[in-house]
């Protein structure tokens, strides 16, 4: 069943399906001489978050203290869920001198209050600008703190902020975590997670970029009936939509685990759903580089084709059928196509927001005939 | 590396029972790298105190994220102009990271006069400045050489000290505007409102009393604030300063400048705002005004009491925690708290000084907990320890409290309810009513267990 290669079948603009009424316009990407009410945020907000979902994780952004708390403030805000990120702290002296004594204080700090199995360790602005190296410094750290059972993995991410945006640093983290907690990294300072999968099912490696917790639930219940395993990442699925505690979580439970790590090295295929993040930035290229893992590199599944494009190639993977339940569901939103398309047909849309929801509406617009007349994003991919 | 009870050890010293030997608060401290401060940095504390200045531009020097996370988070309320809620950001990328974003930041501010005719554009350095070198102050002389409008330079570099450090680099821009207006037709009976951010319209309620007592007020720094009200504040008689922490500095600077004393006063809760009123009034030694400030009181508490005593009835002996950014505004609530019949058992700030713990530990009850720049770890542990009615804090707070089924009162920027003066004490009242006494927490796991009770009823099998 591996042989289904799809790769190469997805171009990267597949996702309007038809022409558009009127030809759109593309501009370059370019530079207004200032940025106006920006929907984006930075880099480092998406590794944090990408973080969250990994189960029994910490993020440590290696920076001015504002950074990581800015970063929580905006989640909390958005989530309405407790968000801890860790800084390093900076002070005007360690910004001269640099940070690495920070930065290994912070990690010996989180160790104490909160136990985690990882620990993530994130770049901001202003440790890139002084050129400091969260990679050497964490493995300083493990090798100072050699032999200590209690001694967390260490996912170093050392991505310039001046790079890209939140979207970029989401799907950077995925990757990375990928490349350290399922395949060990090239210059192996520390195995990868190593454990039994409990479930025999066939898992499905599943990318989803930035979508809701609800999003996540519906997609591995999604996975689950097309007769495969999901495993997400992120996924904030429950990290980032709880229920109330009766003691306090210092790390809310959920995320991905190291036994899902462990299953995507035998994944029957990845999909990953951005069509516009760079090949180096992609979990799934990294898998199908390395272990030749099949992957469907698609926008966001809004609407009918692009939904079908994602559950066809589920079941082409499984060799199952589609579910009475799915199935259903498609013939209720044909009927509500159907039951609306005169209400919708050639209404003018302005869509703005990450590139590939962009990309995933547009085509769900197409679909239903109302017509795009400008799409935006903040994004800085082509 | 020592593990006891997930407290990290360097934070020991900004922990403090009262009754627990003699007391000793470590404060004005760096956070501990690593222990999650709930404090932002200089920046924040910049942007936080300037954000009301209406008809002004703010322009984040600095990459994206500095201005996104700012863009639009307070409850200011404007009564014309909006500006102050657009985000401009110079945006800065790999390429001025290398050679420089002053080129990017002249562009910036001669587009946004431009288009925008601005009184004054404030032009706030972030981390990547400081360390890239651009010379800010150079680029803000041309431009304003240029356009004939103010630009001014706020120097909140992120890591160059605590949020506090952020509140004295916006005095110092503020003072770049002191004393470049027009004096001549203020009244002797005249003050300025420092410290105040007409948060849901509040500056509005306060400046209404000051009327009523026949009062002109000449600025308000910065809450609804307006460039030129800014530049013409040292003719007033008296400065009143609201949030001492962030603005006192101007105030003493303003006084060794302009010869202007000042008052320090607190808004919130009916003891603070009728000690306001009677301390402005007593400071003018005038019986009209004395009068005036009677009457505001009067009228006001008659409006109020009646309206209180229903929610004081529901919260007596009910007990709070209070984490809020400055101690200034931890003293105020306590006594809020009292009037309403609550009393506080964790009470700490992100910036406070010795001065303000040796206050707070006067005004606390024996076994209430004091915290310095607390984190998640310990204020979830004392929540649960003191088994708290009630948190007050912030948006970062709010989750916390919730997820362990304590009520929470909102009282930092971004609230929309107005909490001062009055009116404000009777929306605290009810607030904290609705909260406290809703009956969403009879649910709550930590309270009630995660399981369905059973039903009790079962199916008969038939004999």
């Amino acid at each position: 069943m591996k042989t289904t290669d799809t790769s190469n079948n997805v171009p990267a603009n597949e996702t309007v399906a038809t022409a558009p009424v009127r030809p759109l316009k593309i501009s370059k990407p370019g530079r207004a001489p200032v940025t106006h009410n920006a929907c984006t945020v930075c880099l480092p907000l998406g590794v944090s978050l990408a973080f969250r979902g990994v189960e029994n994780a910490v993020v440590v952004l290696h920076g001015s203290q504002g950074c990581a708390t800015y970063i929580r403030r905006y989640l909390i805000s958005h989530f309405k869920e407790p968000v801890d990120i860790a800084s390093s702290s900076f002070t005007e002296a360690s910004a001269v001198f640099g940070g690495a004594q920070n930065l290994k204080t912070a990690i010996d700090n989180v160790r104490i209050s909160y136990t985690p199995a990882i620990i993530a360790v994130g770049t901001t602005c202003l440790a890139d600008t002084i050129g400091e190296d969260v990679s050497m410094i964490v493995r300083e750290y493990i090798k100072e703190h050699e032999g200590e059972g209690d001694l967390p993995l260490f996912v170093p991410l050392p991505i310039p902020n001046s790079r890209g945006t939140h979207i970029d640093g989401l799907h950077q983290a995925c990757r990375a975590a990928v490349e350290y907690l399922s395949l060990g990294p090239e210059d192996s300072f520390q195995a990868p997670a190593e454990l039994p999968l409990a479930d025999a099912t066939t898992p499905v490696g599943i990318f989803p970029g930035l979508v809701s917790p609800a999003d996540i639930r519906y997609l591995k219940e999604l996975v689950q009936d097309c007769g495969l395993r999901p495993v997400v990442l992120p996924d904030l699925s429950e990290t980032m939509e709880g229920g109330l505690w009766d003691q306090y979580e210092p790390i809310p439970k959920g995320g991905t685990a190291p036994a899902e790590f462990a299953a995507l090295r035998d994944a029957l295929g990845t999909v990953e759903f951005s069509t516009t993040v760079h090949k180096d930035s992609s979990a799934a290229e990294l898998l199908h580089e390395r272990l030749g893992i099949p992957l469907l590199r698609a926008p966001l599944p809004v609407g009918i084709s692009a939904t079908d494009r994602l559950i066809g190639t589920l079941l082409d993977w499984s060799g199952n059928e589609i579910s009475q339940k799915h199935q259903q569901e498609r013939d209720r939103l044909i009927d509500a196509y159907a039951d609306g398309h005169k209400y919708l047909s050639g209404l003018r849309v302005a869509v703005f927001g990450e590139e590939d929801l962009v990309l995933g509406l547009s085509g769900f617009l197409n679909e239903v005939g109302m017509e795009l007349v400008i799409a935006g994003t903040g994004g800085r991919t082509s | 590396m020592s593990k006891s009870d997930g407290v990290i050890a360097a934070r020991a010293g900004q922990i403090y029972t009262k009754g627990n030997g003699e007391f000793a608060l470590a404060c004005e401290k760096a956070s501990t790298a690593g222990a999650v401060s709930q404090r932002a940095c200089v920046f924040c504390g910049s942007r936080v105190v300037l954000y009301p200045v209406t008809d002004a531009v703010h322009v984040v020097h600095g990459p994206v994220g500095c201005a996104a996370f700012t863009w639009d988070i307070r409850g200011a309320m404007s009564s014309g102009l909006e500006l102050h809620r657009n985000s401009f950001s110079t945006d800065l990328r790999e390429n001025e990271i290398i050679h420089g974003g002053e080129p990017r930041l002249e562009e910036a501010l001669r587009h946004l006069i431009a288009k925008f005719n601005p009184k004054a554009a404030f032009v706030y350095a972030t981390c990547i400045v400081g360390v890239i070198g651009d010379d800010v102050g150079a680029i803000a002389k041309k431009v304003t050489r240029d356009t004939g409008v103010p630009v001014i330079p706020v120097h909140s570099e992120g890591f160059r000290g605590t949020k506090k450090d952020g509140y004295r680099a916006a005095c110092e821009a503020l003072e770049t505007l002191i004393g470049t207006g027009d004096t001549s037709d203020i009244s002797p009976l005249s003050i300025n409102i420092l410290g105040e951010f007409n948060l849901a319209g509040e500056a509005w309620m306060i400046q209404d009393y000051y009327r009523r007592m026949g009062i002109e007020v000449v600025s308000v720094m910065t809450g609804d604030g307006r460039v030129d009200d800014i530049r013409r504040s040292h003719g007033a008689a008296l400065n009143v300063v609201q949030c001492s922490g962030s603005m006192t500095s101007l105030a003493k600077d303003m006084e060794r400048d302009y010869g202007i004393p000042f008052l320090r006063v607190s808004y919130f809760g009916i003891e603070d705002v009728s000690q306001a009123l009677y301390d402005v009034a007593d400071f003018f030694a005038n019986e009209d005004v004395k009068r005036g400030a009677e009457k505001v009181v009067r009228e006001e508490l008659l409006e109020l009491m009646p309206r209180m005593a229903p929610y004081r009835e529901k919260l007596q002996g009910k007990s709070a925690a209070i984490y809020v950014g400055g101690a200034f505004k931890a003293f105020s609530l306590i006594k809020a708290l009292r009037t309403i019949g609550m009393r506080v058992a964790l009470v700490g700030s992100q910036t406070g000084n010795s001065e303000d713990y040796k206050l707070l530990e006067q005004m606390c009850d024996p076994g209430t907990v004091i915290v310095d720049d607390s984190n998640p770890v310990e204020l979830s542990r004392f929540i649960i320890e003191k088994d708290v009615d009630l948190f007050i804090g912030g948006v970062k707070e709010r989750p916390m409290a919730y997820k362990l089924g304590v009520a929470f009162c909102d009282h930092n920027h971004e609230r929309k309810i107005a909490l001062a003066g009055f009116e404000g004490m009777k929306n605290f009242a009810e607030e904290v009513y609705r909260s406290v006494c809703s009956p969403v927490w009879q649910f709550a796991p930590r309270r009630a267990g995660r399981g369905i009770p059973a039903s009790g009823l079962h199916i008969q099998a038939e004999a």
